[in-house]
């Protein structure tokens, strides 16, 4: 332990050198416009400023790459609250409540709780990165692909707290989302299936130009069809115009934050989808957890609280792996492990032995950073007030056209376009059917997951998948998921009972 | 206009299930057994649209002409896009949305608007973020 805080007091002491803040505030800057902007990632920004980063003093870079890291993860949530626009796949459960809260008029108060609860979970998961990564990095090794399945199982189990009023239309939502996940080459022999002929459609539809095509195009029709009415405005006028939150908002949620940033670095762990399943088991927790569960999706600020703070706790998880066994997490860790191993630093178990001076000050800059997001924040909210104020006739093509981007820019060509294009349309539909798309998009982003680690699994068991039961963790992530399925059930039976 | 109920929407539903399931039939286990167990469970989830009571309601299809009127507007500017390139076929079709709607601004003070917009996304997202957008005449 006091060589870890010795470490650190180094690491903190390189960490604050002004040429470090600089690249942290430039980093997190640049971040949070990537990832606020649709159809941008923190990958995309990674990728873009990594030659730049290779210039700089490795500590430096590291810590700029850090910054669009921790800085995107927050952006995605502007475009979220704001647009109703998830600008990643993780802030998808933020637009639940988000969106509907900027729309009642409060879209500064919904973006402050977005940045203190992105703020928080950010915080938490570098003390994770200070203190706990060779606890964590001994949990995720456990981690095989039967436990991933089960962790897609758990995700899935979510669709129980959104498919809304209707539960035919809900699962027919969700089980339609696994179904169009399946689309493209199959995960063990690489068949094509529903591919029509079409080459594009081998490798599935990829995630950016679904959610954009079911999220933002529909939310653009309808205001399209508030034009109709022109004494309605679409957006709420702002009744109050809010710089900060007071510390009793902050304080009264402390233990929802606390549980969601748990709840994100554990399920963090879990590579790729770690973040999305984090924010919506973050989201489904907070929901059951409330005295008011039917407030939430209609604009409850703990939505945004919960979604947040988990997606940014699970930065951290995906670090560890990154760091500590050389497994990226995420294509951005991946670019991050790329940096690290292009100034000859080789991430893995020897990475603490061997490169200790560095990794702490990256884990001392990653809590700098999150520090920084708060701050940097503040500016980025009362920008936020003005998008708000911009006339919705001005707004809608506007968005459209950052749709059109988003989509184009995912590969560079007009196919996604068109998929988003088809996808809106089919949403429409379904907002005119009362079919939710929450479930649809929360199957979409875990089924090819749950597909490949479920085949993966019945090929290590040699066919014998039911001996995945004899593994703790799976069988441990298991009952969770299936307690997450029937909490409502349950909560009501107590209710009841109670009664 | 338009009239459309759960079963309309379970009967379609069945019909394409059934042509997912007809293309499956010579596909190896592995690749066909998650699709198969996935179109099963939506044609029951088909058949209860349309077999269940009580939610005969039609659908509320009253705003559907504006977006038919914006929405093909929205097709043509994509499909333009790739003859005409981004900043072209942006400013145009921002400068119709506006027209369309008679936004209370003269019209070549519209179209200007719209340029200026439609280059300001173009240097954001082309130069800034090396999006390499349709440039066939920009």
């Amino acid at each position: 332990m006091d060589t870890i805080l010795s470490l650190l007091v180094d690491g903190f002491s390189v960490a604050l050198h002004p040429e470090c803040i600089l690249a942290m505030v430039v980093g997190t800057v640049l971040g949070t416009i990537f990832g606020a902007l649709p159809g941008l990632s923190a990958t995309t920004g990674m990728a873009l400023l990594l030659p730049i980063a290779y210039q700089l003093d490795l500590n430096v870079g590291l810590l700029l790459l850090a910054g669009i890291y921790c800085g995107a993860l927050y952006g995605g949530s502007i475009s979220a609250i704001l647009l109703g626009i998830p600008g990643t796949a993780a802030a998808l459960p933020t637009t639940f409540d988000g969106f509907p809260l900027s729309k009642s008029g409060r879209g500064s108060e919904a973006l402050l709780y977005g940045l203190y609860g992105s703020s928080f979970g950010g915080v938490f998961s570098a003390f994770v990165l200070m203190f706990l990564t060779p606890v964590v990095a001994k949990v995720a090794i456990k981690l095989g692909t039967p436990e991933m399945f089960a962790l897609g199982v758990w995700g899935m189990a979510i669709v129980s707290s959104v498919v809304g009023k209707d539960w035919v239309k809900g699962i027919f939502s969700a089980v339609l989302g696994l179904l169009v996940a399946t689309v493209g080459a199959d995960p063990v022999n690489g068949s094509p299936r529903f591919t029509f002929g079409s080459y594009y459609l081998i490798g599935g539809f990829a995630l950016v130009p679904m959610i954009l095509g079911m999220l933002a195009l529909p939310r653009v029709y309808g205001m399209v069809e508030s034009f109709q009415s022109s004494n309605e405005s679409y957006f709420q006028a702002s009744k109050e115009r809010k710089f900060f939150l007071r510390a009793s908002d902050v304080f009264k949620n402390i233990f929802l934050l606390i549980r969601s940033a748990v709840i994100g670095a554990f399920v963090g762990i879990a590579p790729a989808a770690g973040p999305t399943i984090a924010a919506f088991t973050s989201y489904n927790t907070a929901k059951n957890a409330s005295e008011e569960p039917e407030s939430f999706g209609k604009g409850n600020p703990q939505g945004v609280l919960a979604a947040e703070c988990a997606n940014n706790a699970a930065v951290g998880g995906s670090l560890v792996l990154t760091l500590s066994l050389g497994i990226p997490g995420s294509t951005a860790a991946a670019i991050l492990m790329s940096a690290l191993i292009m100034r000859g630093v080789q991430p893995g178990p020897m990475l603490m032995r061997n490169n200790a001076h560095v990794v702490y000050t990256f884990f001392a800059g990653f809590l700098l950073v999150n520090i920084i997001v708060f701050f940097v924040g503040h500016l980025f909210v009362q920008a936020g007030h003005y998008v708000l104020k911009t006339p919705a006739k001005i707004l809608a093509p506007v968005i459209m056209v950052i749709c059109v981007i988003g989509a184009y820019s995912e590969s560079n060509n007009m196919f996604n376009v068109y998929v988003a294009l088809v996808a809106s349309a089919v949403a429409y539909l379904f907002g005119k059917a009362e079919i939710p798309t929450a479930p649809f998009l929360l199957a979409l982003v875990l089924g090819s997951m749950l597909e490949a680690n479920f085949w993966a699994a019945y090929t290590i068991t040699f066919g014998k998948i039911w001996t995945v039961f004899q593994r703790p963790m799976f069988l441990f992530i298991f009952i969770v998921a299936v307690l997450t399925l029937f909490a409502p059930v349950i909560k009501e039976a107590i209710k009841k009972i109670k009664t | 206009m338009f009239e459309l109920r759960d079963r309309h929407l379970g009967i379609v539903g069945l019909v394409l299930c059934g042509g997912l399931l007809y293309t499956l039939k010579n596909k190896s286990f592995q690749a066909k057994a998650f699709p198969i167990a996935l179109l099963l469970i939506l044609m029951v989830l088909c058949l209860l649209l349309i077999f269940r009571k009580g939610h005969e309601e039609k659908y509320d299809f009253s705003g559907i002409s504006q977006v038919l009127i914006y929405g093909g507007l929205f097709v043509l500017y994509v499909w333009l896009m790739p003859y005409i390139g981004f900043i072209l076929s942006t400013t145009g079709f921002l400068a119709a949305f506006l027209i369309l709607q008679k936004y209370p601004m003269k019209q070549r003070w519209i179209l200007l608007f719209s340029l200026i917009i439609a280059l300001v996304l173009w240097l954001l997202f082309a130069k800034g973020f090396g999006v390499r957008l349709p440039e066939i005449l920009f």
